[in-house]
């Protein structure tokens, strides 16, 4: 890569950087260390292809795109070969005051399916519409309505009045 | 408020502290990105080489045996029994073609740092998307015994041809030669938050480790690194990563 090209591709993931991260979090339900593994992955993959990248209207976008499905094929391949651990993820470690709360939130996604979890990314975090949330996980429109549907209502099965509280206090 | 605009709004409030260490994500990102154009490069010469060799071996019979060629009736445009001064020559025995090594897998890289690692440095396997799907690259956990958990990325690619011609001159420019003749080029942070190695061996393995600490936040101090530059070096251009494969 040309100094230019990897000049302006720092550039971009400096500022993109904050924003993947936040969603990788919520697709990882709070695992800061998969969530940077995560962005890490989708940077290198933007990288090797970035002098294409003119092409492309909305870099920030695509971006939120190619982590979304580096994290759907990662969760496939995990299934296979995962491995199990001692250490307790960072969400939970965090000892701050919100904690409770944060941890309660990420929580209730951890319990989704993976494509439950991106849907409610794409649809309510990243405000896309049907149509594009369908068209990023190659499945029709009216399954992303269907999928997003009961993602809300496991949703609100498993926070129930407990979000409110937790809100309110 | 429905349950989406208050989970959404609650979570994005919640998550509006979350800070990644950038250093760390975008070097780590660079090299990532790096390692996979040079394996995609691999696979491009790679397809090349094996793309010739079949046309060579389809093309090789046919022209070793004019004289059947020449006994067909009619359409075909005689060809001499005799073999025309215009003819190829077979590939030489003896010459091999150059072939995609098979990939470490994780359970190889995983012994051999072990056997590599200085004392009192633990590595085991890391949970976490950094393999890629091609294989190129392992992640793994490091304990350098004193409380700090660093992340290693670890990627042994066979480069040749014109990937290895470039990688070479780009190492040339940048990088030191060992006694041996392999290629190190060594790449910190002051603050020894983030370190990485390439070692391009004269037989075209490239051997890259990156090693970052885990769970240390943009604003802690840097633990101290968990092993020294040259120990790093030594790891990432032992000869073992060869037999390794």
């Amino acid at each position: 890569m040309r100094r230019r090209d990897e000049e302006s591709f720092l550039a971009f993931a400096a500022a993109r950087s904050r924003s993947l991260f936040r969603s990788a979090c919520v697709l990882c339900s709070g695992d800061q260390h998969l969530a940077e593994d995560l962005v890490q992955e989708t940077l290198g993959r933007l990288y090797a292809r970035w002098s294409r990248m003119r092409h492309v209207d909305n870099p920030a976008a695509y971006a939120q795109t190619v982590l979304v499905r580096t994290f759907l094929t990662y969760r496939r391949r995990r299934s296979n070969d995962e491995l199990p651990t001692s250490t307790v993820p960072d969400a939970a470690q965090a000892a701050e005051p919100d904690a409770p709360l944060r941890v309660t939130l990420l929580g209730a996604m951890g319990q989704l399916s993976s494509q439950d979890r991106v849907v409610l990314l794409l649809r309510y975090w990243q405000d896309r519409s049907v149509e594009e949330t369908a068209e990023i996980l190659r499945i029709r429109p009216g399954a992303v309505r269907n999928r997003s549907m009961r993602a809300l209502e496991r949703l609100r099965d498993l926070l129930g009045c407990e979000l409110a509280e937790l809100v309110h206090h | 408020m429905p349950i989406e605009d208050d989970f959404t709004n609650t979570l994005r409030a919640e998550l509006g502290s979350y800070e990644p260490d950038l250093v760390v994500l975008l070097g780590d990102a660079v090299n990532r990105g790096r390692r996979r154009r040079r394996r995609r490069a691999s696979l491009v010469a790679c397809a090349g080489v094996l793309v010739a060799g079949g046309l060579a071996v389809v093309a090789a019979p046919a022209l070793a045996r004019p004289s059947q060629v020449a006994a067909r009736p009619a359409r075909v445009v005689a060809v001499p029994a005799k073999p025309g001064p215009h003819e190829r020559k077979p590939p030489p025995s003896g010459a091999a073609s150059p072939t995609l090594a098979k990939a470490l897998s994780s359970a190889e890289c995983l012994r051999r740092l072990r056997a590599l690692l200085p004392s009192g440095v633990t590595v085991s396997q890391a949970v976490a998307p950094g393999h890629t799907p091609d294989g190129a690259a392992m992640s793994f956990r490091l304990d350098d015994g004193r409380g700090v958990i660093w992340r290693a990325t670890v990627s042994a690619t066979r480069l040749f041809g014109s990937v290895l011609a470039d990688e070479r001159y780009h190492m040339l420019t940048v990088a030191f030669a060992q006694p041996d003749g392999t290629l190190v080029d060594l790449r910190q942070q002051p603050d020894s938050r983030w370190q990485a190695v390439d070692a391009l061996r004269p037989d075209g393995l490239e051997v890259s480790i990156t090693l970052s600490p885990s769970a240390v936040g943009p604003n802690d101090a840097a633990p101290a690194p968990i092993l020294s530059s040259p120990q790093l070096i030594a790891v990432a251009a032992d000869p073992a990563w060869e037999t390794a494969r």
